[in-house]
């Protein structure tokens, strides 16, 4: 072997080792969603679509409205602010969880604001099929739900 | 004035002389193995004389060029060729290194997504996601962590918020 090609060695090495190429595709989607009894429900959002049924149940809505929504990149270290409506922000700082038995998962410390009024802190494993709903306060169209998921 | 050390070796020596030897030897009266010590270092002095001609080198320069020779041979094996580092071989050990951290970090270290399910909080079961930590933004607010594992539904379910009227646009 030419010992010029060494160096190329090395950054192919380094290349295969880097995880940053799939971090780089992750994204965090948040959105304010309303939730409301409709004697004619519209129909649900294709995002919802998957956790739709579970909803109803759970809230014992039957229409559930995206107001607005919001994407950061996780591999963004810092600390993001999301902003799906004017009304309701979101602090989020998301890391690759290291622990084998939870693969694939990401570590999400957030921090949800109502106007400037802190509501709640938390620090969440989340999936790309686990979404995390947080019951916001009560509209006098519907409850207020704000919505976490791990896209890709 | 000289001591007695001094008197004693130039006694053994025979230098001392009239008035100086015959005091000296008065002192020595009290010291009656003086004259078996001086007799004793006379004979080895005779006996070292006697016995102290070198023989003559034949060919002195060649004796000493073999003996510059033998030191450089022997300071030549002695110094072990341990271990050097060279540019190679540091690149081959980088390498290798290199390989066995990526090896490391493939086999513990995951990276491809598997899907996940949320269970309680705590578990440790595989593909599971969980509240870790969750406190309230001020005391008025409560927060409870709930979970409905079979619509795989996790919701913070906060209490103590503000009532929205209509007159409040959402969007």
């Amino acid at each position: 072997m030419n010992l010029r090609q060494i160096p190329l060695i090395f950054i192919a090495l380094l290349a295969w080792g880097q995880p940053g190429s799939a971090l780089a595709e992750t994204k965090i989607w948040s959105a304010v969603i309303l939730a409301s009894n409709a004697p004619e429900p519209k129909e649900s959002p294709e995002v919802l679509k998957p956790v739709f049924q579970g909803l109803k149940r759970f809230f014992g809505y039957n229409q559930f409205e995206i107001l607005g929504s919001s994407t950061m990149s996780v591999d963004a270290k810092v600390e993001e602010w999301l902003v799906p409506t004017e009304h309701f922000w979101l602090s989020v700082r998301a890391r690759k969880t290291t622990s084998k038995e939870a693969r694939g998962a990401y570590l999400l410390n957030l921090e949800l604001f109502h106007d400037k009024r802190p509501l709640v802190a938390t620090e969440a494993r989340l999936g790309p099929e686990s979404p995390l709903f947080i019951r916001g306060p009560v509209h006098a169209t519907g409850q207020v739900l704000v919505v976490l998921q791990v896209q890709r | 004035m000289k001591t007695f050390e001094e008197k004693y070796t130039a006694w053994i020596d025979g230098e001392l002389s009239g008035a100086e030897l015959a005091a000296f030897e008065r002192e020595l009266e009290g010291h009656p193995d003086a004259q078996a010590d001086r007799e004793s270092t006379l004979k080895l002095g005779e006996f070292l004389r006697r016995n102290s001609e070198v023989a003559p080198l034949a060919h002195p320069d060649f004796f000493n060029h073999q003996i510059l020779q033998r030191i450089e041979a022997e300071k030549t094996v002695a110094r072990p060729r341990g271990w050097e580092w060279s540019w190679p071989r540091l690149a081959w050990a980088g390498m290798a290194a290199l390989l066995v951290a990526g090896f490391l970090f493939k086999a513990w270290i995951p990276t491809e997504p598997q899907p996940l399910g949320f269970a309680e909080s705590g578990s440790e079961a595989p593909g599971v996601a969980e509240i870790v930590h969750v406190s309230a933004g001020d005391p008025s607010i409560s927060v409870t962590p709930m979970h409905d594992s079979r619509d795989n539904v996790t919701v913070l379910w906060l209490e103590g918020l503000d009532y929205l009227p209509a007159s409040y646009n959402l969007r």
